[in-house]
């Protein structure tokens, strides 16, 4: 029981959490308290990081992620609150204020009024935002960018954003600030979802028809972020039309979705529930059967669905719970096959399928303790698997009555079990106080393989690979985002950990500090220093294709991967033209990374995959990012520039010397512009340049031995005994760097009112100019038998166009 | 002067070994064929093998669908020339290997499909001839599949390059040894 005990005590910090935080409620108030949501006037859609200040400015607060502010004052007679955010017309109310007050707005979107530009200023400008290296992208403009294949994508827009790249050509993966895509943290209402793509990273697994708001933090985490190094991708699914049914649905070439949202009879629950499905099985198919004689379907599927219920329990509490389901699917069938034969016929079938998803369902518990004490408790299950397996039959009516059933299956997969609760506290205008505590419980599956054969001459059934192991996760946390003086504020936090895996504990504690100091009316001041632990590896394959991502925990042998990062910067905007200016330098160091070994395999499962990996690994990342953003207008849109360097050093690879990373690159830029032609025509465009990858490629090549006959074929028929190939010798690693990479995409939107609502067409090209961009460069011999270096590029010019409905 | 060292392995006999005619079809409805082949695995030490068919001088392809062993070697994706596997799931255990081919030759007889018998060689090869078999089908593979698997949409797929094994110390090729047992199997 004593051993029980202490392997349960991180349940305990949540639990505790919500008994001591509400004695908060309990100190007098000797001010008097404004508190309330921000929402949109149409759809009831609360609005996260919405400004609300007191006329003149000076004071002033942002809602939370339930769209809650609170505003502590000192009395007088009246109190003037606005209320704004981007995209929206401003609220403003007088209110007595000598007592405290539930004060909530309702605001209405500019594009449901007369002029559908985006208009007005910036209410909570850059500078004044106590936040830095944080990217936001309103999912109305996300999706007027042009996408590839007519699918507007929420991650790939923001490869467009300075200090994120994309990788390779056509993948939607994350790459922030050098470090790689499973230092990302994703979140969807607050719960980490481990694979967030489709076609093996050509599409990401969010329907933007489901998210209210997204946003991308890079460097300056708040202490209430944590688990891994490199960013925070934070995704909010909508609650769901307060007002009335609404949804649209689409066709497109990559993808079907439907979405429907709305209210209950009742009144006090709303819902939302959305789907998609991926077209290229429905190509494919088709193609496979007329290719091989209907002897065979090949295809590669995709869903994501999506399931949101939220029920105002009293004017105080709020429950939500939440589905979430995506997966892809790769198979190939043989179709029952007959092989007429006089001795008897011959029968057989069989199947090949690769899946990957994920699963997510969680229920949170949103309750106004008191005007200035908010909390929400969530309890949550998410699982990662990956499943790779064949099976086949066979059976023939020969005299031997020959019969043969197999299957393989290689399995690999994550799931956790998490109870977290978080609380703002607001006693002052000059504070604003988070904490909370999380538990998790994870179970690893790093890979497993089993075999079941039976036949009438032999049977095998066996199962081998890495154990299940499971692991506990306990984290405190508190930040204050502190306004000092009336020009300087600052987030400070900590943020402590304590990890359990097989009986070995990791732990630490997490200081997170972040300063803004105003230097005239409208610039700002900006530095950031943040430590980051990652207590879980993802082993993936390094080529590109399809994805093979094992989640594995950091253990006694490989211990996990640390961070620091610290940056410095400069806001400023330009009022009278709606013009955001950022510049940000940064320098990160990552420690105790982790590669795939050179000579490693992926599925063999009958090797510890803690003898598949090179540890100890170290990576420094610097770099200087410009963005200029325009939010209002016509014409919107941002100019994005990041001039980077990106290092790796493992003792056991390169010679022990420092190396490019993959994807290093000096020069990153690009180029936004959103285009309100007429009221219901916009018109977008993207450009984006790149310094080419690094790639490592052969000085020399010797001959060897590929294959012998020896002395096992007799001479008259293997006259020749020994084939041979050319081995590469490789120069250092990563030294030779691919051709610039540059791509234009267009896009055109066009909206009609119809009857009950809205169609939208979208036409677009991606990769207009049709460049053919460097994938790979490999060697082969020309016409004259010299061996040259050649370049294949994957994507000439793809047009699109997808339809939408929407009521 | 450098002085190399590998050590020949004992043989390791085939205890049985056919083949059966035609038992599937490929995606373009061209007819497999299945061999089979048993050894029993010596229990006292770790060893490694090379299974490898032939059909005339040709190298046939064995597809070992669903056996744990040689799919344990990840090899399957980077298509290796032969199967080399370890016995580290079977060690002292008898060991049976199903695998189909593509028939180099054949044709009908009386309406039964046939085809040449294969032959088969089963090699106990030493553990630096493993290594090096290895890394071999990686190295290959991450060059773009050349020779008679060139294969340009293979680059998609590939990984970062992989040195090749070696057990010179200080320089670049191997010294290895095997021993092999090889048969021309019956057709059942």
């Amino acid at each position: 029981m004593a051993t029980a005990s202490r392997n349960n005590w991180f349940l305990l910090l949540p639990a505790a959490l919500c008994f001591i935080a509400p004695a908060a409620r309990g100190q007098k108030a000797a001010r008097v308290t404004v508190s309330g949501f921000v929402q949109d006037a149409r759809t009831g859609e609360k609005l996260l990081g919405a400004a609300v200040y007191v006329a003149g400015g000076q004071t002033g607060t942002a809602t939370n992620a339930a769209g809650f502010y609170s505003l502590t004052l000192a009395p007088q007679d009246s109190l003037t609150l606005t209320a704004s955010y981007l995209g929206y017309q401003r609220a403003t109310v007088t209110l007595a204020g000598r007592q405290t007050t539930a004060q909530s707005f309702a605001l209405t979107a500019d594009n449901q009024l007369q002029d559908v530009q985006v208009t007005g200023q910036v209410d909570a400008p850059l500078e004044r935002r106590v936040e830095m290296s944080t990217l936001q992208i309103p999912v109305s403009q996300l999706r007027q960018l042009p996408a590839l294949l007519g699918e507007p994508d929420v991650l790939r827009a923001f490869q467009l954003m300075p200090g994120v790249q994309s990788g390779r050509e056509g993948s939607g993966a994350l790459y922030v600030r050098g470090g790689s895509p499973d230092q990302n943290l994703t979140l969807l209402d607050d719960v980490p979802i481990y694979y967030v793509s489709h076609i093996g990273g050509f599409l990401s697994m969010f329907d933007a028809n489901a998210i209210s708001d997204v946003r991308l933090l890079k460097g300056g985490f708040p202490a209430r972020y944590g688990g891994r190094l490199s960013s925070v991708l934070d995704v909010r699914l909508k609650e769901g039309n307060k007002q009335r049914l609404s949804g649209n649905a689409g066709l497109g070439v990559l993808a079907t979705h439907f979405s429907l949202e709305g209210p209950l009879p009742n009144g006090k629950t709303t819902f939302l529930v959305s789907a998609r499905r991926g077209n290229l099985d429905l190509f494919s198919r088709v193609a496979s059967r007329l290719s091989s004689g209907g002897n065979s379907v090949v295809g590669y599927s995709f869903y994501d669905a999506s399931l949101k219920v939220s029920h105002q329990l009293t004017a105080r509490d709020q429950v939500f719970a939440a589905v979430y389901l995506g997966g892809d699917r790769l198979f190939l069938t043989q179709k029952p096959q007959t092989i007429a034969n006089p001795k008897g016929d011959f029968r057989y079938q069989g199947e090949s399928n690769l899946r990957y998803g994920n699963a997510l369902g969680s229920v949170r518990w949103n309750r106004q303790f008191s005007p200035r004490l908010f909390g929400n408790v969530t309890l949550a299950a998410t699982r990662f698997r990956y499943e790779n397996g064949q099976s086949y039959h066979s059976e023939d009516d020969s005299p031997a009555q020959r019969s043969e059933d197999s299957e393989a299956l290689f399995a690999s997969g994550v799931q956790d079990v998490q109870v977290k609760a978080d609380f703002d506290y607001y006693p002052s205008p000059a504070h604003q106080i988070r904490f909370g505590a999380t538990a998790v419980h994870h179970v690893f599956t790093p890979g497993v393989n089993s075999f079941t054969t039976s036949s009438n001459t032999a049977a095998v059934d066996t199962a081998f690979g890495s154990r299940r192991v499971a692991a506990r996760e306990g984290v405190v946390y508190a930040e204050d985002e502190i306004r000092l003086t009336t020009r300087l504020s600052a987030n400070v936090g900590l943020r402590a950990v304590a990890y359990s895996v097989n009986g070995q504990t990791f732990g630490g504690v997490q200081p997170r500090v972040l300063a803004t100091y105003l230097v005239g009316e409208h610039t700002a001041l900006k530095a950031s220093f943040s430590t980051m632990q990652q207590y879980l590896h993802l082993l993936s394959n390094n080529g590109a294709g399809l994805p093979t991502d094992l989640w594995v925990p950091a253990t006694a042998r490989i211990a996990p991967e640390r961070a620091r990062q610290v940056a410095v910067g400069v806001a400023h905007t330009v009022a009278a033209w709606g013009v955001e200016i950022s510049v940000e330098a940064f320098q990160k160091s990552l420690r105790d990374l982790i590669e795939f070994r050179e000579d490693a395999t992926f599925y063999n499962s009958s090797q510890d995959w803690q003898d598949k990996v090179v540890t100890g690994g170290r990576g420094q990342v610097q770099g200087l990012e410009l963005l200029v953003q325009k939010k209002t207008g016509r014409l919107t849109g941002w100019v994005g520039y990041t001039l980077a360097r990106n290092e790796r050093q493992f003792n056991q690879l390169n010679g022990g010397q420092w190396y490019p990373y993959k994807f290093d690159r000096r020069h990153d830029a690009s180029v936004v512009l959103i285009y309100q032609l007429r009221p219901r025509i916009t018109l977008s465009a993207t450009w984006v340049y790149g310094t080419g990858n690094a790639l490592t490629l052969a000085e020399a090549n010797y001959n060897v031995v590929e294959q012998s006959y020896g002395q096992e074929l007799p001479s008259n028929v293997a006259k020749d005994r020994y084939f041979y190939q050319e081995a590469e010798l490789y120069g250092a690693k990563n030294s030779f760097r691919m051709r610039a990479y540059h791509r234009l995409d267009i896009g055109a939107t066009f909206t009609k009112t119809v009857r009950h609502g809205e169609r939208i067409w979208r036409v677009g090209a991606y990769n207009a100019y049709s460049r053919n961009n460097p994938y790979y460069i490999y060697y082969s011999l020309d016409a004259a038998q010299q061996k040259q270096l050649y370049q294949l590029s994957l994507f000439p010019i793809l047009p699109a166009i997808s339809y939408e409905r929407s009521f | 002067m450098r002085h190399i060292t590998d050590t020949v392995p004992v043989a390791v006999p085939i205890r049985d070994a056919w083949f059966s005619f035609p038992t599937g079809t490929d995606r373009n409805r061209e007819l497999l064929g299945t061999v089979v082949v048993r050894f029993d695995d010596p229990a006292a030490t770790a060893n490694y093998y090379e299974i490898s068919g032939y059909q005339e001088s040709q190298f046939i392809t064995l597809d070992p669908r669903g056996n744990a062993a040689i799919t344990a070697e990840d090899d399957s994706e980077l298509n290796p020339k032969s199967l080399v596997f370890s016995d580290k799931l079977f060690n002292g255990m008898p060991f049976e290997l199903r695998a189909s081919f593509h028939p180099t030759n054949g044709g009908t007889s009386n309406g039964v499909p046939f085809t040449r018998p294969p032959r088969l060689v089963l090699r106990a090869v030493s553990r630096a001839y493993y290594q090096y078999r290895k890394s071999w089908t990686r190295h290959l593979f991450n060059q773009g599949g050349k020779g008679d698997t060139y294969d340009l949409n293979q680059l998609l797929f590939l990984g970062d390059p992989s040195a090749m094994y070696s057990n010179v110390n200080g320089g670049y090729g191997v010294v290895v040894g095997y021993a092999s047992r090889s048969v021309t199997l019956p057709l059942r």
